[in-house]
């Protein structure tokens, strides 16, 4: 090590320090250092796994964009599905058929009085409504993939020109392009075994 | 009861003790589901009047503050259960019996006043989804003094001596018998059942007519009800229109002659003015159409909208020479207001996330349900106006969701609602208005089918 400002220790300055009685403190030390330091790194690995994030495979922080059931469940164009059957709902939380029309728990359509079929509520993509509703131009741009629950789940951030994200604070790039930046998050559960 | 199940521990031991008041515990539950959901079954039968839940809540009201005061129960029922079966069957069955017989809560003493006052309830609110959980709550109530008092050796003992804590029982649920009642005293000041059996009003002056779906149409005058030849009623001015399958009559509202009958093929909903007839009709291949005819002259017909499937059209209301009607799509919903001629028209309210229903008008003022995520509100306003006033708001339709996983953090999750969210079997439906009052239906979407309306009155 050329021009090293301090020199290599040689191999009986280190026996002298590993039989000495500081040596001897400094090797306890070193090891209740990595023996509680490693307890933390390995207990914030286990809170990334279970609990940093509110669904599964989702990274950071950024909040979900609104849906009418909750949890950020949509079908492959970007449509709300309830998260626990994955059935699609509306606007209003409730079950529809593919048509639109409200149904009961059993797919069963719901009916006035008169028989006709109740009328149908609007459905819109969950990245649309939090645009129409935060005010900017929605994009979704990139997304990742992860394992869970056994089957393949695409993680889709919803992008637009924006500073600020659905928590409140700062936007980040994520995978948005072209300067764009993560509004909220939303997940679709593929029936790809993992 | 405390003696008989505490038997069962000398008798079997502590699992005799378990079985036993396991077996108390059921006989309760189903006992007093039974004995409630057949008070509320009649409640639905006899179909009690508007004022009948404000009555009896007033009676509750009086119930909870003899209970808060200690007052002796009146009147008792002194029969006993028989104590023969704690001798002669094996002691589950018997606590499994003597549960069924007190669960109903006429075979043995009445421990408070609130229990009459939710008998009576029951009956007038005539729900019977409300009276199980009534009866369940009552059940579990009554047992858990006596699983505690089991669990507790010398507890019956020191409560028999120093009653105070039942006597704090006693006054907790007076205290919510108090709370429940007010609640129904301070909805009935505004809101009230018109019939449980109603959908579609149409008002005009003091008259009110509505589609009762099991008898056809209903007239109401003068506190008299009566029904008409035909379905969908619709009154307006002096006039009076339903129709019979196909065939729409209009006649007079005060006489009931008949001023003309047409056929009118795929006709629904009808509103009526002096001047004009509105029609809802339903085309093949999906389409629906308004169309607005005079009476005068009934060869003037205006098609005031047509769409086709999956666009919808609503009911319509007419008010002078205004029709208004909804309208909605997969992407958004809103309320027409249209000149009869069909010349002038627009829509006065829009969203593409609520879902708007069930308008009518009274002059310039639009009544009309705005279904959203978090609540379901009546509303009224200005026609052209763009702020409303709600009159009435109920829990919204569909349940939401923790916004998270099991297992991980609440951190970053949106939930549609603050709070949690339990949805609503009853959907806000179609309006009537009045200087006076607002009518709206509300229908029960619990029953599997056809759901079951109701029209509710309330003061603007």
């Amino acid at each position: 090590m050329r021009g090293s400002p301090v020199s290599e220790p040689k191999l009986g300055d280190l026996l002298v320090a590993a039989s000495s009685r500081r040596g001897f403190l400094a090797r306890v030390g070193r090891l209740l250092v990595s023996v509680s330091g490693g307890g933390l790194v390995a207990a914030s690995l286990r809170a990334q796994k279970a609990d940093a994030f509110h669904f599964c495979g989702h990274l950071y922080t950024t909040g979900s964009c609104p849906h009418p059931t909750g949890l950020p469940r949509v079908d492959a164009r970007g449509f709300p599905l309830r998260a626990t059957d994955g059935s699609p709902v509306d606007d209003l939380g409730r079950l529809v058929d593919s048509l639109g029309r409200p149904v009961s728990e059993s797919g069963a359509i719901l009916r006035a009085p008169d028989g006709e079929p109740l009328p149908s509520a609007p459905r819109t993509r969950i990245c649309d409504a939090a645009a129409e509703r935060f005010n900017f131009k929605p994009h979704v741009d990139g997304a990742w993939y992860r394992c869970c629950d056994g089957h393949i789940r695409k993680l889709i951030d919803c992008c637009g020109f924006v500073n600020t994200r659905i928590n409140g604070d700062s936007a980040l790039t994520g995978y948005c392009y072209a300067g764009r930046r993560v509004f909220c998050v939303q997940y679709y559960d593929s029936k790809i075994p993992c | 009861m405390i003696g008989t199940v505490s038997a069962a521990r000398e008798l079997r031991g502590r699992r005799g003790v378990l079985t036993s008041a396991a077996a108390l515990t059921v006989g309760l539950v189903v006992g007093a589901t039974v004995t409630f959901a057949a008070l509320a079954s009649i409640g639905a039968v006899l179909a009690p009047e508007a004022q009948w839940p404000l009555a009896v809540a007033i009676v509750c009201l009086c119930a909870a503050a003899a209970d808060l005061a200690g007052l002796r129960v009146r009147p008792q029922i002194r029969a006993q259960v028989p104590e023969l079966w704690r001798r002669t069957l094996p002691l589950p069955l018997a606590t499994l019996l003597y549960g069924l017989l007190l669960g109903t809560g006429l075979s043995s003493a009445v421990p408070a006043f609130g229990a009459l006052g939710l008998m009576l309830m029951s009956v007038a609110l005539g729900s019977l989804s409300l009276a199980v959980a009534v009866g369940v709550a009552l059940a579990i109530g009554r047992a858990l003094p006596v699983l505690v008092a089991v669990a507790v050796h010398g507890l019956d003992q020191l409560l028999a001596e120093r009653p105070s804590p039942l006597r704090a029982v006693r006054a907790i649920g007076a205290l919510a018998l108090t709370v429940a009642a007010s609640g129904i005293v301070a909805d009935s000041s505004s809101a009230s059942i018109v019939s449980p059996r109603a959908t579609d009003p149409s008002v005009a002056g003091t008259d009110v007519a509505w589609e009762d779906p099991a008898r056809g149409g209903v007239l109401e005058r003068g506190g008299e009800r009566q029904l008409l030849p035909g379905h969908d009623p619709a009154i307006g001015g002096q006039l009076v229109a339903w129709h019979r399958g196909s065939t729409v009559t209009v006649a007079a509202r005060d006489s009931l002659l008949e001023v003309f009958h047409e056929p009118v093929a795929g006709v629904r909903q009808l509103a009526v003015s002096d001047e004009w007839l509105v029609l809802r009709q339903l085309g093949p291949a999906g389409r629906t159409r308004i169309i607005a005819q005079s009476i005068a002259d009934t060869s003037v017909r205006n098609v005031l909208a047509s769409v086709h499937a999956p666009t919808a059209l609503g009911r319509p209301a007419i008010s002078g020479t205004t029709v208004v009607f909804s309208g909605s799509d997969r992407s958004s919903s809103w309320i027409t207001a249209v000149d009869v001629t069909g010349r002038k028209g627009a829509r006065v309210r829009e969203s593409t996330s609520d879902q708007l229903i069930g308008p009518s008008l009274l002059g310039t003022t639009l009544l009309f349900v705005d279904n959203g995520r978090c609540a379901q509100t009546l509303r009224i306003g200005s026609l052209r106006g763009k702020t409303d006033r709600p009159l009435l708001t109920r829990p919204p339709l569909a349940r939401a969701d923790s916004g998270h996983e099991g297992g991980h953090t609440t951190q970053g999750r949106m939930t549609p609602c603050r709070g949690r969210v339990a949805g609503s079997r009853s959907m806000l439906w179609t309006t009537a208005l009045t200087s006076a009052s607002a009518y709206v239906t509300a229908l029960d979407l619990q029953r599997t089918g056809v759901p079951a309306p109701s029209l509710i009155r309330i003061t603007r």
